[in-house]
């Protein structure tokens, strides 16, 4: 028996059976109903945005896995969900190279610097998505009706239309034009796969329950954008629209269930992520209000990401009187 | 009390009990490992060829708190060779040869009754397996001593413990030695030895800490027992780990969380022990023997067995005694939960082991040990309310202070950060490391 080769470990030798890969899964299938949505909605141009922006991710991946002599990220999923989230943030109508360059962006210059999964202090997807709306904002500004959209692939300059957010901008009598009934049903004008606010909810929820995410940061982002919208449209009801109009459009579930939920970027106490979405949900809203028509959101979400250290101090108490040793 | 506070932990699926003691014959050759505690080291106090009775000390550790008694009487057949320990340190043996028949009586040292009961208790090894088995001499030393005697009525004022639990089950739930021992326990030793406790710690309360998963009947005496004596009863369930750790147990029974960091009982006031450290205490101290046996549970590819055998018999003996053998891929001291993969079989029975867990070949799996992602299910899962995953990467990456700073050493090592980690991270043996940078920053 003395020279069997034997696995010298420490413990527990036993887990619970949770790995990155199945979390990333997790992700991705949640993710589903709503890009389903938007499939169904736009047509081929969402499946040619998520196909351009999950190859360019994996390609990236690869390429950065080859310089650093690493796994890299492909093996866990990351960089498909990575992809699978640019596309669903970006506007059905935007060009395809524009997803690519966006999920390349979000891996060389949101991921990769910061080492393997887990390192980055923002979401390479955020990181990607904030790139090229910078860069070409006209590009990523390209809402269209949702029938229009097979069109859009062929012609240039197909005449643009109003997400639900830009429309009252522009007009705040435009609201009573919207039902709220319909938005949440997702008849609405809107990214790729964020214009279905309850097949999100839906996903997220099976997130939770899964324990793939959390309910604390989706849950307070959403009470944070769902107060402040309160208390705007208390003061002036003809100027700010109701919560609910704020909650059914633009990216807010989205940003609650897939964005507030990037493990890396958020903080892992209970009472830090609940400080995470609340604050998050609040610079969303005055984004929008200040005028922004996209990224409100994802801006909101990468700014208060960077305070995450500071938001992690808030820890339990540990167990016991705590001890100091002088 | 409020018996269902305790939400944090993981759900584990346990064990099927098993109430059945084997015995394993003693050895004739035993190897006596000279360090039977974590962190303690004995030196060994006999020369080769010197001859021992059954009970002799033949280590000591210089500091005089440990010691490690021959179970047999005979001739010391071999003094220092070298072995590793489950810890990973160097330490070395003592083995004795059985002699004949006279020498099988009890060394003449353990036949008289001498020095007050903690100082017997201090020569005899009696272990209690908290948090980290630990003589028991050793937690009790600062408060069984009374601090001072009140004038009027010559009355010793102690400090320091008021409750005594005893665990009647195993921390990790899928052992079962302790369901074996109180399923078939003597319960006028068990309150002999609970006297000699209350003698020790002046504790004026007795709680017999029960596992919800085991069927009453099995408790039925001590209960009993209990009964009588004024003993309170309490039921947890093992399967919500680590229902059964020192501090929880404390926590919820009478509802004082403890410094846990030091092990500072006096400042809880309740000394958690086991139903076996209830038995061993009594040998000590009524039977003026040391204690020289163990029962462990052996879990392997052919099933769970409790047996009781001799400190020093060799692992190969005693899974031959349960009919175990064959290709094992990984060999566990301890239960699966808390217990260190050891590299060989070639290695004797020390005190401070709860039970051997076999894997077979094929079971093995390895774990990635990847970058910390955030995801929180430690932090939500830490028994102790720590953040793991933060404590887990200052320990990677040297940053000893901050670590202490955000109380590394509150941290049990239970393994539920492991058990739940999506990343595969070995985080005991990173709070383990870490804790030891720390103290030997601290010593330094
Ligand atoms: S940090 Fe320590 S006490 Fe907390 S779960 Fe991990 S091993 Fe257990
Ligand atoms: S469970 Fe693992 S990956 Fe998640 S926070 Fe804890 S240590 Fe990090």
């Amino acid at each position: 028996m003395r020279d069997k080769r034997l696995v010298v470990a420490t413990p527990p030798h036993l887990r619970q059976g949770r790995t990155i890969r199945r979390m990333m899964m997790a992700f991705m299938v949640a993710l589903l109903p709503a890009l389903a949505w938007g499939v169904y909605q736009y047509g081929a141009s969402v499946i040619v945005l998520l196909v351009s922006a999950c190859a360019a991710a994996v390609a990236a991946d690869a390429v950065v896995s080859k310089m650093t002599k690493t796994a890299g990220s492909a093996p866990d999923g990351h960089a498909v969900l990575t992809g699978m989230l640019i596309a669903a943030m970006l506007p059905p109508a935007a060009p395809w190279w524009v997803a690519a360059v966006a999920a390349a962006v979000a891996i060389f210059i949101g991921k990769a610097p910061f080492g393997e999964l887990g390192g980055a202090p923002i979401a390479p997807a955020v990181v990607g998505i904030l790139i090229v709306t910078l860069s070409w904002p006209e590009a990523v500004d390209n809402y269209v009706q949702p029938t229009t959209a097979a069109e859009a692939l062929k012609a240039e300059g197909v005449a643009s239309a109003e997400t639900p957010i830009g429309a009252v901008l522009i007009d705040p009598s435009d609201m009573t034009e919207y039902d709220t009934k319909e938005l949440w049903l997702g008849r609405q004008v809107g990214s790729s796969g964020t214009t279905g606010p309850l097949f999100l909810i839906l996903g997220g929820l099976a997130l939770i329950v899964a324990r793939a995410a959390r309910w604390q940061a989706p849950l307070s982002f959403i009470a944070g954008m769902g107060m402040s919208a309160v208390v705007a449209n208390g003061i002036d009801p003809t100027v700010y629209p109701s919560a609910e109009f704020h909650l059914a459009t633009g990216m807010t579930m989205f940003a609650a269930f897939f964005l507030c939920t990037d493990h890396p970027s958020t903080p892992t106490s209970p009472n830090g992520l609940i400080a995470f979405g609340l604050l998050a949900g609040i610079l969303a809203y005055l984004l929008r209000v200040a005028g922004l028509e996209f990224g409100a959101e994802p801006w909101a979400v990468a700014i208060i990401s960077l305070a995450t250290p500071i938001l992690d101090r808030l820890r339990p108490a540990p167990f016991g009187k705590v001890v100091s040793h002088a | 009390m409020d018996i269902s506070f305790f939400k944090r932990g993981v759900k584990l699926s346990g064990r099927v009990p098993v109430f059945d003691i084997t015995d394993v014959k003693a050895p004739d050759r035993a190897v006596l490992v000279m360090s039977q505690e974590a962190g303690i080291e004995c030196k060994p106090a006999v020369k080769v060829g010197q001859t021992v009775e059954r009970g002799a000390v033949v280590g000591e550790d210089p500091d005089g708190e440990s010691f490690v008694h021959t179970p047999i009487g005979g001739r010391v057949a071999e003094v220092g060779a070298k072995v590793i320990s489950p810890q990973g340190i160097e330490t070395r043996t003592v083995v004795v040869e059985r002699g004949d028949e006279k020498l099988q009586a009890w060394a003449p040292a353990w036949k008289d009754e001498q020095g007050d009961l903690l100082e017997r208790l201090r020569v005899s090894g009696v272990i209690t397996s908290c948090t980290q088995p630990l003589s028991l001499y050793r937690t009790l030393k600062d408060v069984a001593r009374p601090r001072s005697v009140i004038a009027a009525t010559s009355r010793e004022l102690r400090r320091g413990i008021d409750h005594i639990a005893v665990r009647l089950t195993e921390f990790d739930p899928h052992l079962s030695a302790l369901d074996a021992q109180s399923a078939q326990v003597d319960l006028q030793q068990f309150s002999d030895g609970i006297d000699e406790l209350v003698k020790l710690t002046g504790a004026r309360q007795i709680w017999l800490v029960e596992d919800k998963n085991i069927a009453k009947k099995h408790y039925e005496a001590l209960e009993k027992t209990a009964d009588d004596r004024n003993w309170e009863i309490v039921a947890f369930d093992s399967r919500r780990y680590p229902a059964f750790a020192d501090a929880l147990i404390g926590k919820r029974i009478i509802g004082r969380e403890p410094p846990v960091a030091l092990q500072n009982i006096h400042d809880s006031g309740v000394l958690v022990v086991d139903l076996s450290t209830v038995l061993d205490v009594r040998t000590a101290l009524v039977e003026n023997r040391p204690i020289t046996k163990k029962t462990i549970t052996v879990t392997g590819p052919r099933g769970t067995n409790v047996v009781r055998a001799t400190i020093g018999t060799p692992y190969a003996d005693i899974l031959a005694a349960v009919g175990e053998s064959g290709d094992y891929g990984k060999i566990i001291l301890g239960g699966p939960m808390r217990g260190r993969a050891h590299h060989s079989l070639d290695y004797p029975l020390t005190r401070d082991v709860e039970a051997i867990t076999l894997v077979a070949q094929g079971d093995v799996v390895l774990h990635e040990n990847r970058m910390c992602i955030s995801c929180g299910l430690c932090t939500m899962a830490c028994p102790m309310r720590l953040s793991p995953g933060l404590l887990s990467r200052y320990c990677e990456f040297g940053q000893w202070e901050e670590a202490d700073n955000t109380h590394l050493f509150n941290c049990i090592e239970c393994g539920v950060c492991a058990y739940v980690c999506p990343a595969g991270r070995s985080m005991v043996q990173l709070m383990v490391l870490g804790k030891t940078e720390v103290s030997s920053r601290r010593n330094a």
